[in-house]
């Protein structure tokens, strides 16, 4: 009897020291702390959206430069035009 | 013997003037004449009757006869070329000494060099009318060629330099010297000249004669190019062929034929 005793306080010592939670943590996140959390993911989500933006842009605007260049350079302006000369038929 | 003597000498006298007949001499046709006709293709000959009895005359072509007529003139009718024209009068079998030559050969003036009005060099171009009838360049600038000048040779525009670009050089006539705005040619009695479009081929007659056909400019604008042209003043009929245009020193070669019947449109070379 005497030792069922002792081994129920064994195994009592036991639960109490396994149900500790780790050392330096207060047990599980705030509310608080997971909302700041969120918070920063979604900026994090909204930077890389503002990243992927910027970066369609600037492909887009490479290719309309490529294009350009492509074609040629840009036309001479031309030079001034002289004064027309009617062209007359004979008497 | 002395009757045998005596029809000797009768015999020989008979035959002297039996072979005397047959050398009778005709009168070469004279002052003959060659006109167009009035489409511009006919060729017309005409010339003094031979006064003495004669039964006709025989019109040559390039040294072959093409007709007889039995007075005075003839018409070579649609000719396609162009050459020399003779007539002779004829009795029987015997023919007169041929007339003098007259011709429908163009005048062909080698090629010169010319230049666009204001380049460094002369941009008109005449034809010595009352001599043989060859080409010669002249300048612009001298309002005492006005009476020499034909053409000339403009881009229509004033650059100091001269030469086709930006623009084309143009055949102009000498009356639209004092308009061009290379502003060179002084006021003077210049000459007007017409000319046809690019002329795709230069054997073939040019074109009639009308507002429609012949312009105070054309544009050369092709290398080498053939232009038709008519001296309003004169009448004749003409073609020009330029070539070789150089951008640099403003220049370009130009030969030349002129037709020496006036109204003729036959250009065949």
């Amino acid at each position: 009897m005497r030792k069922m005793a002792l081994l129920l306080v064994a195994v009592v010592a036991v639960m109490i020291i396994g149900c500790q939670p780790p050392e330096g943590m207060t047990g599980g996140v705030s509310q608080e702390a997971f909302d700041t959390l969120k918070m920063q993911v979604e900026t994090m989500q909204t930077d890389l959206d503002n990243v992927h933006a910027a970066l369609d842009q600037l492909i887009e605007d490479y290719n309309a430069l490529k294009a350009k260049v492509d074609k040629g350079a840009a036309p001479v302006p031309k030079p001034p035009a002289p004064p027309e000369q009617p062209r007359k038929g004979a008497k | 013997m002395k009757k045998l003597f005596a029809l000797t000498i009768v015999s020989l006298f008979l035959l002297t003037i039996v072979g005397c007949g047959d050398e009778t001499t005709l009168t070469a046709p004279a002052n003959i004449t060659i006109t167009a006709g009035t489409d511009g293709i006919d060729v017309i000959l005409d010339w003094d009757e031979v006064t003495e009895e004669i039964d006709g005359y025989i019109i040559y072509f390039e040294s072959a006869a093409i007709g007889t007529v039995t007075t005075a003139g003839y018409t070579d009718a649609d000719p396609t070329e162009t050459g020399d024209y003779f007539v002779t009068a004829y009795l029987g079998d015997t023919e007169s000494d041929p007339s003098t030559s007259v011709t429908t050969t163009p005048v062909h003036t080698a090629a010169v060099t010319i230049y666009e009005l204001e380049a460094s060099g002369n941009s008109g171009y005449g034809w010595d009318l009352a001599g043989d009838m060859t080409g010669s360049t002249y300048s612009m600038t001298d309002a005492a060629n006005d009476v020499l000048v034909d053409f000339y040779i403009s881009n229509w525009i004033n650059d100091p330099v001269g030469g086709p670009w930006p623009l084309n050089y143009r055949i102009e006539s000498p009356s639209e010297g004092t308009s061009d705005p290379g502003g060179v040619v002084p006021a003077g009695n210049w000459r007007t000249t017409w000319f046809t479009d690019p002329i795709t081929d230069p054997q073939a007659p040019l074109p009639t004669y009308s507002s429609t056909t012949y312009f105070n400019y054309t544009e050369i604008d092709v290398d080498p190019i053939y232009i038709g042209f008519y001296l309003d003043d004169e009448g004749y009929f003409g073609l020009t062929t330029f070539s070789g245009a150089n951008a640099a020193d403003g220049s370009i070669q130009v030969e030349t034929w002129i037709q020496p019947v006036p109204g003729l449109r036959l250009i065949a070379h």
